[in-house]
């Protein structure tokens, strides 16, 4: 029996180990430099369109809820959120409004008098665009790995943390494009947005963010 | 030959009486005793199966759109869990034996009556056993009268395939809540529509593969 711990904890040492070895703390230096190129990045990111693949994971279920959509941001704040599998609903981001699609039912909220509409609606672009580097609202930490820089935002205010304990952003190491969006809850739970097909700064007109 | 008269009289009284007060909702339908001890409804007793649903559920003045989740985690034991199509959970409720622990609630639909409600309609949703106080019948349909919490519920069931089609929960005099389960495959509702008849409270629910 003895011995049968003995090898468990063997080889759960050798897989923490493993996993040290693949994602590294950088040094303050070199997040120093990394956070100027993202944001640099993300100063002359005018446009995005991508794919993603939405993973809502529950504890308790056997599977995560996947689904299927499309992402257009247009600098300064327009955004269409759009989920093609396996319902249909989207919502765009445009004037202080949040117009919405669902399956064909359209509505509209004024997210002007919506403070926590707007904070959200700000957070979404940030992440979007990479940029959440602020020191007051977040308590931030970076990480790599061979492939992939990996940033973790810790919220400070309570009104954000009721909702996201944590996001981890994941860049491309080449492109500095964000390919991931981690979001974890108080719990086990978490929402995880992978980007695929992604175009930067290709022409967008604005009738796409009509719903 | 007067005291059967009498009897017979007496008889036919209590009958017009009973009938009278009988609940609305069996009202037209045919009584018989009992021939079942317990009714099932399997729609939500899968215990490997993530009953997934995409859903709008009025609650007095807000429509809320997002995706419905249903998992049997043991015997009496569920967690229904509706978040935002983004992920972001509106709640997360645990239904336990008759009791709800909730998990997380949104701000703006915490109210303790609210909650209280929500729980009565999801027992009566999920509820796998029912025991069968009274039977109806007509051409079509077999109805079976339960109770739950000190409430009446009818439980309707098509007589060609034996498939629960929906649940009302009555009083004497009116109905107060209807679960109609639509478009069964592989033994499962695909569209679940949900009413409130005194309440501003409705959901619709229509099942997403995953």
């Amino acid at each position: 029996m003895r011995k049968k711990i003995y090898l468990f904890s063997l080889v759960v040492t050798c897989f923490s180990l493993v996993g040290i070895a693949q994602q590294m703390e950088m040094l303050n230096d070199e997040s120093r430099e990394l956070r100027k190129k993202i944001i640099e990045k993300s100063n002359t990111t005018n446009t995005i369109i991508s794919d993603f693949i939405q993973y809502k994971h529950l504890d308790f279920l056997s599977n995560d809820i996947k689904s299927i959509g499309k992402l257009v941001f247009k600098s300064p704040d327009l955004i269409k959120w759009e989920y093609l599998e396996p319902f249909k609903y989207s919502v765009v981001f445009k004037n202080d409004k949040l117009l919405i699609n669902d399956d064909g039912v359209k509505s509209k909220i004024d997210l002007s008098s919506n403070k926590s509409f707007k904070s959200l609606n700000s957070l979404i672009i940030k992440s979007v665009k990479g940029d959440m580097f602020d020191e007051n609202s977040f308590d931030i930490e970076y990480f790599k790995n061979s492939k992939n820089y990996l940033i973790k935002f810790q919220p400070k205010t309570s009104s954000v943390k009721s909702f996201v304990n944590e996001f981890i952003l994941t860049y491309d190491k080449v492109s500095l494009n964000v390919i991931e969006i981690k979001m974890k809850e108080n719990s086990e739970d978490y929402t995880l947005l992978k980007f695929i097909n992604q175009s930067i700064n290709e022409n967008v007109g604005n009738e796409v963010f009509s719903n | 030959m007067k005291t059967s008269g009498m009897r017979f009289f007496l008889i036919s009284c209590l009958l017009i009486l009973l009938v009278s007060c009988s609940y609305s909702t069996s009202r037209g339908f045919i009584e018989q005793s009992p021939t079942k001890d317990v009714v099932v409804n399997n729609y939500f007793s899968d215990l490997d199966k993530d009953y997934v649903y995409k859903a709008i559920l009025n609650i007095y003045k807000h429509r809320l759109s997002g995706i419905f989740i249903i998992k049997k985690i043991n015997t009496n034991h569920h967690r229904i869990v509706f978040t935002t199509e983004f992920g972001k959970k509106i709640f997360d409720f645990e239904l336990i034996e008759n009791n709800v622990k909730v998990n997380y609630i949104n701000d703006q639909i915490n109210k303790k009556k609210l909650i209280r409600t929500l729980n009565d309609d999801f027992q009566l949703l999920i509820n796998q056993n029912n025991a069968v106080m009274n039977e109806f019948y007509s051409e079509t349909e077999s109805i079976y009268l339960s109770k739950m919490s000190g409430k009446y519920y009818y439980n309707f069931y098509n007589k060609n395939n034996d498939q629960l089609e929906k649940i009302v929960m009555a009083s004497k005099n009116r109905e107060m809540l209807t679960i109609v389960f639509q478009d069964f495959k592989n033994n499962l509702a695909q569209n679940i529509v949900m009413n409130h008849h005194n309440l501003k409270i409705s959901m619709e629910l229509r099942y997403i593969n995953n």
